[in-house]
């Protein structure tokens, strides 16, 4: 008997209960597995929307480094230029220094003789006027 | 020149009154010394010795030394040439200055007759190495020619002077200062040798700037550089008599108050603004009169005395292309 059931694809109640177990668990995972790839996609939808904004940002910055570069040598170039006017400006200033130094010192030098004339004028000044008192009184 | 121009002048200056302590002794026995050895080496030379403002109640140097030195007896070999002690009076920039030496040189380079014209001074010795050069005669016209100076010490006996004195070691001071260029200077004024149309073509020394007596054998140095000439060293020392009074030894005296100094003072830009001397230097305009075969005076005149103040002739120096530019500025 039971195998002519068998036969015929007939199961046993405790066979059926067990088969019954397996597919709600076969359905479950599925159910499982359906919810994990929607999570998956979407997922993978806002790794791909990240992405898009990485590249976008990347984009933007390699931009800006092209941009800055340009500026960095443009400001090489003008430190250069300003470096090279600060070195000429130097060297007339000091050209000028030399020059001042040397007309001052022959200032000092004209002075000196000024100052030594001045002297001895005022010595031989004091001397003509010491006599010419001397010359008076003695003729009072 | 005339044909029988001696090869060489010797330029000196003193004056009567013991200037620089006893002043007639070391000068007659350098004399003696030096007229001794360029005769033995048969140099024509002649000495033209300037006796600067003499005190009239004192001998005169240019008598005494015709009366002690035999050998200047020779009118060849000596000219004493005595400047009325009015100019010094007339020409002095500064009441402190008591002898304008460098005037006093000039006078005697102006009148000169040697190919070569060597001032020093009174307390020098030459060298056998100087000796030497001059012997050969190998002197190149626009050089001018320095010696170092070796210092005899004051404690050596020197009241008998020869070769062994002189070049022991023992009776020197310290190391001589090494000449450095371009300028080549220290102890300038005792050995300057240069041909005599150089040396008037610049015009002696500087007579413009009479304020100071130190500095302007170093400001010569200067003005020879900026014409463009050579200094050179000739190769051999020259010895000075070292002497209570001299420079090396009171200038501390002065140190803080360098103004005061009967010399002038020192810190004058004597390396940096040079001088062009008015035609009349050397008192040519000066009345010249022969009193004998050895000597003449300068009298006094005016004519002779250039203008108290002329700052046209106050200038500064030439760098010239590859040489070191000679002067510097030095603050006061």
């Amino acid at each position: 008997m039971k195998g002519t059931l068998k036969r015929l694809g007939v199961v046993g109640p405790r066979h059926y209960h067990h088969l019954l177990d397996q597919l709600q668990k076969a359905e479950a995972r599925h159910a499982k597995l359906i919810e994990e790839l929607d999570r998956a996609r979407a997922s993978a939808k806002a790794y791909q929307s990240k992405l898009g904004e990485v590249e976008k940002a990347l984009r933007t910055q390699q931009a800006d480094a092209a941009h800055h570069l340009r500026r960095a040598e443009k400001l090489t170039a003008e430190v250069d230029r300003l470096r090279m006017e600060s070195r000429q400006k130097l060297e007339t200033v000091k050209r000028e220094l030399t020059v001042a130094r040397e007309a001052l010192m022959a200032v000092d030098v004209k002075l000196d003789i000024l100052e030594g004339a001045a002297n001895v004028l005022d010595l031989r000044t004091r001397d003509v006027v010491a006599r010419r008192s001397s010359v008076t009184e003695s003729a009072v | 020149m005339p044909s029988s121009a001696p090869f060489l002048s010797i330029v000196l200056t003193g004056r009567n009154d013991e200037y620089g302590v006893d002043f007639r002794t070391r000068f007659l026995r350098t004399l003696a010394f030096n007229t001794r050895e360029l005769a033995h080496r048969g140099i024509p030379y002649e000495i033209v010795f300037v006796e600067w403002a003499p005190d009239p109640q004192r001998p005169l140097l240019v008598d005494l030394v015709v009366d002690t030195i035999a050998a200047l007896r020779d009118t060849r070999s000596f000219r004493g040439i005595v400047v009325d002690r009015a100019y010094q009076d007339a020409l002095s920039l500064n009441p402190r200055l008591e002898y304008l030496e460098f005037l006093a040189k000039n006078v005697g380079i102006r009148r000169a007759a040697g190919e070569y014209v060597l001032t020093t001074n009174c307390d020098v010795f030459l060298s056998r190495a100087v000796l030497d050069v001059l012997q050969q005669g190998c002197l190149e016209p626009r050089v001018l020619y320095r010696a170092v100076r070796h210092d005899l010490k004051i404690a050596a006996d020197s009241s008998f002077v020869d070769w062994d004195l002189l070049e022991d070691p023992r009776n020197l001071e310290h190391p001589p200062r090494p000449l450095t260029p371009p300028l080549m200077g220290g102890g300038t004024g005792d050995f300057l040798l240069l041909d005599r149309a150089s040396l008037h073509a610049l015009g002696g020394f500087n007579e413009v700037y009479r304020v100071a007596r130190i500095g302007i054998d170093h400001n010569f140095l200067v003005k020879v550089l900026s014409d463009g000439l050579t200094i050179r060293d000739i190769g051999g020392p020259v010895y000075h008599l070292n002497h209570l009074g001299s420079y090396r030894i009171t200038r501390h005296v002065y140190k803080g108050r360098e103004g005061a100094a009967p010399y002038g003072d020192i810190r004058w830009h004597s390396r940096g603004v040079i001088y062009a001397n008015p035609p009349t230097w050397g008192l040519v305009n000066a009345p010249e009169g022969e009193e004998n075969a050895h000597k003449s005076r300068l009298r006094f005149s005016w004519d002779a005395v250039p203008p108290l103040v002329d700052l046209r002739r106050v200038v500064l120096p030439v760098a010239r292309t590859g040489a070191p530019y000679p002067g510097s500025f030095a603050e006061p």
